[in-house]
């Protein structure tokens, strides 16, 4: 017999199970039936049963006959196997009265008899005295004891009947569907190409053979068409081949294509966990396609450390959320351990089920591009942060882009500058000849260098050193031209200084060379003389003397030399020689020239060997005077030099002195606000110390509550009364009374309590204890508990808990006020020398000035800060709480600490305005043009620094704001405008 | 005379005054067969009537024998004997039979009927009143307190 599991499982298998249902309810049905037939049948027993001892009852009351009453006990004890007989009965007197017979320990509950375990019956009976009822009962597993056994034979049929009916439907379903499965496979074999004929099929059944020919036919008719499509499939096959061969043309194409670009792409089998490319990304990958194992964790330990967590995450929503994949990141080819940047592009694909299973993309190598990009990021930010101030036009020298230093310089705001021309910064002073040669270099696409005397927004003058430089693209068309400015004025003032020393040395040296011409000329005059003098010694009224070395002695001498010479004509001739500087005849040339010193007179000494060499001539020319002057030139020249050095110095000490101010100013600003915050201060530590004597005295009561309170009183309760206790303290509210409320409230709460039976003072005294809870009414279950043996403690661990939680409420409350003062006080004692410009919320800084000044505040002052939230402020945060720090501190000054202080806020588009306004005293009008001066002070001596206002108005210039006072009657007002651009 | 003696002789007069009027005063006669003793205390002839004895010494069931509840003399009988009304000592005798403790009683409507029932059923005890006219033998005649 052949096992077929379809027709098993929809003919043989329910069809069996209904058979079997349909038994087994037959096999409960017929019990259940017997056992109400039973029941019923011993229920009308039981309760005939009844009624003969209720009759018996009746008569033994009515007719004194109490034997009767006990034969028929006898009776029903011996002939029923009762588990129980009760009598009820009932007199207007003492009501149902029960008495029982057997079993003794038999305890009948009247109204609930279990009539699952019990088969109960029930009978009246009423006689002239009482009336009442039998009721006995049976237990019913003694009823039904042998009907399982009776219906043993029972079941034991029915199963041979369920066997029998299975096998019976079995062989039916086997012999009808045979044929059927025959058929099946056939059409199977049919549809899986096998047409080949069969006519094993017998000849059961009529439908089935019909069926089976049209099968026979299909086959033959699907074996025709298979020819057909062989044809086809020929044909079909050259054009795939054609397309193939294209497809792999594209294909080279594509990875060409792909190298081009740097580009490789690659596809993910998720379920696989493994990956595969294109050749080209493999070289990308710097990896070796055949050996390298695919997988997404050696993909991921290709990247760089950095980025492999983000990477990671990015796949992972991507495969969760489906989103397209776009990421940059770095990796490191293994080929050659270089790391490259690279950019990913992917998409998930879903399977049935809607999970990514697969992904596809591509990678780019993009390092050439970073590289560019870095190395533009440099160049961007050398050129944003360097102190050149840098301006990009285009070709009609529209400014396109400026960096910060053109906006401090120019003092323009950015969106002033781009698109209007360099013009705006020239002006009348501007060298129009170097504007010419600056507009001819660019119309010649020329780089060029000037320098050019400019004009601030503010007017102010600065001289800057400009190089232009034409911008080309990669394919050298000219975009636009790039300045790169210098402000030169420091040099220039410098060299207009030195050019000014310059002219004076000139001055000095033409007067020199004027003197020294006129000396010349006196010379050239006077060496005519000589020369005609030469000739007459005699006449020369310079000193001229004559050597004989043949005699060597002195061979003549003029008058000017016999006058003016005495001591020279009385040396020896060795000692002559030697004063005119010769020591042989051999270097007379080489002493002619020099110079002769004789006492206070310095001649210039010309020598002539005259005719036969044995004579030597000697012109002494007194230069005495010259010598002088060239001395007072090389003073003056000395002079000069030192008065450029020191003029250097200076202005290196200038500089110095300049940054040393700058630096000061900025202490002087920290120490004034030390210096108010050093008056604060013993307003802030009462402020400090507030809550920290509230913190102390809750610790030592939260010790006391615990010890004394908690731990004592639980010691003496039990658990019941404990958690009363708890109950009572959920039922508190942290509800806060002065103390005649609270006496008020007790009486009520006395008076709630009349009518209970308590001494007075007790019932105050727990009205107290509720009062103080923040319990204001008594409710039901409140005077059940006063009554428990451990009320009291109750009442007062309740107390306890809720003052322990006032204590612990208090110490949070006074820690934060205490955090909140130290926070302020951290915050604007913070600021030092060398802050920085950050964006800070404007409400919130004034709200810490006022927390910091709070101990004057509150001895009659009102501060309403009425600044909107979220004004976002750019600023020097700490040096603007120093402005409001003083501003407010005079106004408490002047007032006495009696005033109402305001802070209002406007925006105009282009500052923030903030109005501080205070209704003390006013500023007289005399004095309100000084109180920005340096050390002006109305204050009592050693009350004030005088540099309060001051400060303020030059952390205000700081700024590029301005502060300005207005005072009328009663009302005061500082006025600050502070700039809201970065 | 000494106060002892003085003290003795006012505690028999008292007990005397007391326990004379009870039992003088007793209108019940009590009446036996075969009991196997002629006199008994109170406590005893109570304990019987209240069933807390099933069997006589000589091994008789006790037959507890009453006035019918009808009877004129039931309620006296009752309130002497059990302290109760006669509704009571019904119910009283409803919940032993019913609870199967002791013998059923048997009541009756004349003393006379009573009487010949003793004569009959050896361990039978009854009470007649004496003024209810009936003059019970001798034979059957039980003390109590003699």
């Amino acid at each position: 017999m052949r096992f077929r599991p379809t027709i098993f499982v929809q003919i043989w298998l329910p069809f069996t199970f209904m058979i079997v249902l349909v038994l087994g309810v037959l096999a409960f049905y017929y019990p259940q039936r017997q056992r109400q037939v039973l029941s019923g049948f011993k229920k009308e027993e039981l309760a005939q049963s009844a009624k003969m001892v209720a009759l018996g009852v009746q008569l033994s009351i009515d007719s004194d006959d109490f034997p009767g009453l006990q034969k028929t006990m006898s009776t029903i004890r011996e002939s029923q196997r009762l588990d129980y007989i009760s009598m009820v009965v009932s007199d207007s007197i003492s009501g149902d009265a029960i008495f029982e017979t057997f079993p003794s320990d038999f305890k009948l509950q009247l109204n609930a008899i279990d009539s699952i375990q019990y088969l109960n019956v029930k009978a009246p009976f009423s006689s002239s005295i009482f009336k009442g009822y039998i009721i006995m009962g049976i237990e019913q597993s003694k009823v039904f004891k042998n009907i399982d056994a009776l219906n043993r034979p029972m079941m034991v049929f029915l199963l041979f009947i369920a066997v029998l009916t299975m096998l019976v439907v079995y062989l039916i379903a086997d012999k009808i569907t045979s044929p059927i499965s025959w058929v099946q496979n056939f059409a199977n074999q049919l549809q899986k190409g096998d047409y080949s004929t069969d006519d094993r099929l017998e000849a059961r059944a009529v439908e089935l053979v019909s069926l089976n020919d049209s099968l026979q036919d299909l086959a033959k008719t699907l074996q025709q068409q298979r020819k057909d499509n062989q044809l086809l499939t020929t044909g079909l096959e050259e054009k795939i081949k054609e397309r193939t061969v294209e497809l792999d043309r594209a294909l080279i194409d594509l990875n060409d294509a792909q190298k081009i670009s740097h580009l490789g792409s690659f596809e993910y089998y998720m379920y696989l966990d493994h990956w595969n490319g294109s050749d080209n990304l493999f070289q990308i990958l710097g990896i070796d396609k055949e050996n390298y194992v695919r997988t997404y964790a050696s993909f991921l330990s290709l990247l760089h450390p950095e980025d492999r967590e983000s990477i990671h995450q990015s796949f992972e929503q991507g495969r969760l959320t489906g989103q397209e994949l776009n990421f940059e990141c770095r990796l490191t080819r293994p080929s050659d351990d270089k790391e490259i940047w690279v950019n990913c592009r992917a998409k998930y694909f879903s399977d049935k089920e809607g999970r990514s299973s697969k992904m596809s993309g591509v990678i780019q190598d993009i390092s050439e591009r970073k590289q560019v990009e870095e190395e533009l990021n440099i160049l961007s930010l050398v050129a944003k942060k360097t102190s050149n101030a840098v301006i990009i036009t285009n070709l009609h020298k529209e400014i396109q882009w400026v960096n910060e230093s053109v906006l401090e310089i120019t003092g323009y705001s950015r969106e002033e500058i781009i698109g209007n021309t360099p013009k705006m910064f020239q002006f009348e002073k501007t060298d129009p000849g170097e504007i010419a040669r600056i507009n001819n270099a660019i119309q010649n696409r020329q780089p060029v260098w000037a320098e050019l005397i400019n004009r601030s927004k503010s007017g102010h003058e600065y001289w800057l050193s400009i190089n232009i430089v034409p911008l080309k693209d990669e394919k050298g068309v000219l975009k636009g031209f790039m300045a790169v400015e210098t402000d030169i004025s420091e040099r220039k003032k410098l060299e207009a200084q030195r050019e000014e020393y310059v002219k004076l040395l000139e001055q000095s040296k033409q007067e020199i060379e004027k003197i020294n011409e006129e000396l010349e000329e006196k010379v050239r005059e006077k060496t005519k003389n000589i020369e005609h003098l030469a000739l007459f010694p005699e006449q020369n009224p310079n000193p001229v003397v004559e050597l004989n070395f043949d005699l060597r002695e002195l061979s003549y001498s003029n008058p000017a030399a016999r006058t003016i010479l005495p001591q020279f004509l009385e040396l020896n001739f060795d000692a002559q020689l030697l004063s005119l500087n010769v020591t042989s005849l051999d270097n007379v040339l080489a002493a002619n020239k020099s110079e002769f010193i004789i006492g206070e007179l310095i001649f210039e000494v010309n020598l002539f060997l005259l005719e036969d060499k044995n004579i030597l001539r000697a012109y002494l020319h007194n230069i005495t005077q010259r010598k002088q002057q060239e001395s007072q030139l090389a003073a003056l020249v000395a002079q000069l030099q030192s008065a450029e050095t020191e003029l250097l110095e200076k202005k290196s000490e200038l500089e110095k002195s300049l940054q040393e101010l700058t630096l000061a100013q900025s202490e002087i600003i920290s120490k004034e606000r030390l210096s108010t915050l050093g008056m604060l201060i013993a307003g802030i530590a009462h402020e400090i110390n507030t809550p920290l004597g509230a913190i102390k005295a809750s610790g030592e009561n939260l010790k006391y509550l615990f010890t004394e309170g908690v731990m004592k009183l639980i010691g003496d309760m039990n658990p019941e009364a404990l958690n009363l206790s708890i109950q009572l303290y959920e039922k508190s509210s942290m509800h806060s009374l002065s103390t005649s409320e609270e006496r008020l409230r007790t009486q009520e709460l006395t008076q709630d309590m009349e009518g209970m039976d308590f001494p007075l003072r007790y019932k105050q005294k727990m009205a107290r204890m509720l009062v103080q809870m923040g319990i204001f009414r008594m409710d039901e279950q409140l005077k059940e508990w006063m009554h428990h043996p451990f009320a009291e403690s109750i009442f007062q661990l309740g107390l306890n808990f809720v003052l322990i939680l006032r204590s612990i409420v208090t110490t949070t409350a006074s820690s934060d006020q205490g955090g909140k003062v130290v926070k302020a006080l951290n915050s604007f004692a913070h600021g030092n020398v060398g802050s920085e410009f950050t964006t800070f919320d404007l409400k919130e800084s004034i709200d810490t000035v006022i927390t910091i000044l709070w101990n004057k505040i509150k001895q009659g002052s009102r501060v309403i800060n009425a600044i909107p939230e979220d004004i976002q402020c750019f600023a020097l945060a700490d040096e603007l709480s120093q402005v409001w720090t003083n501003l407010m501190n005079n106004a408490l000054q002047a007032s006495g600490n009696k005033c109402l202080i305001t802070f209002e806020y406007a925006d105009d588009g282009v500052n923030h305005i903030i109005t501080v306004g205070n209704d003390g005293p006013p500023i007289p009008s005399e004095i309100i043009e000084k109180i920005f001066e340096p050390f002006f002070t109305t204050k009592a001596r050693g009350e004030g620094t005088g540099l309060g206002l001051n400060i303020v108005r030059k952390i205000i210039e700081k700024h590029k704001g301005t502060i300005i006072c207005q005072s009328e009657d009663s009302l005061t007002k500082f006025i600050v405008s502070l700039p809201k651009s970065n | 005379m000494g106060f002892k003696r003085w003290w003795l002789v006012m505690v028999i007069f008292l007990g005397v005054g007391i326990v004379t009027p009870i039992l003088g005063q007793s209108d019940l006669v009590f009446m036996g067969n075969d009991l196997s003793m002629t006199e008994m205390n109170t406590a005893l002839m109570k304990d019987v009537f209240k069933a807390r004895y099933a069997l006589w010494p000589n091994g008789k069931s006790i037959t507890v024998c009453l006035p019918g509840s009808k009877s004129v003399h039931a309620e006296k009988v009752a309130q002497e004997i059990y302290g109760k009304s006669i509704k009571d000592v019904q119910k009283f005798w409803l919940s032993v039979v019913f609870q199967g403790k002791a013998k059923s009683p048997y009541f009756f409507d004349s003393e006379k009927e009573m009487s010949d029932f003793i004569a009959k059923t050896p361990g039978a005890i009854g009470v007649i009143t004496k003024s209810g006219g009936f003059t019970a033998p001798k034979s059957q005649l039980i003390k109590i307190n003699p």
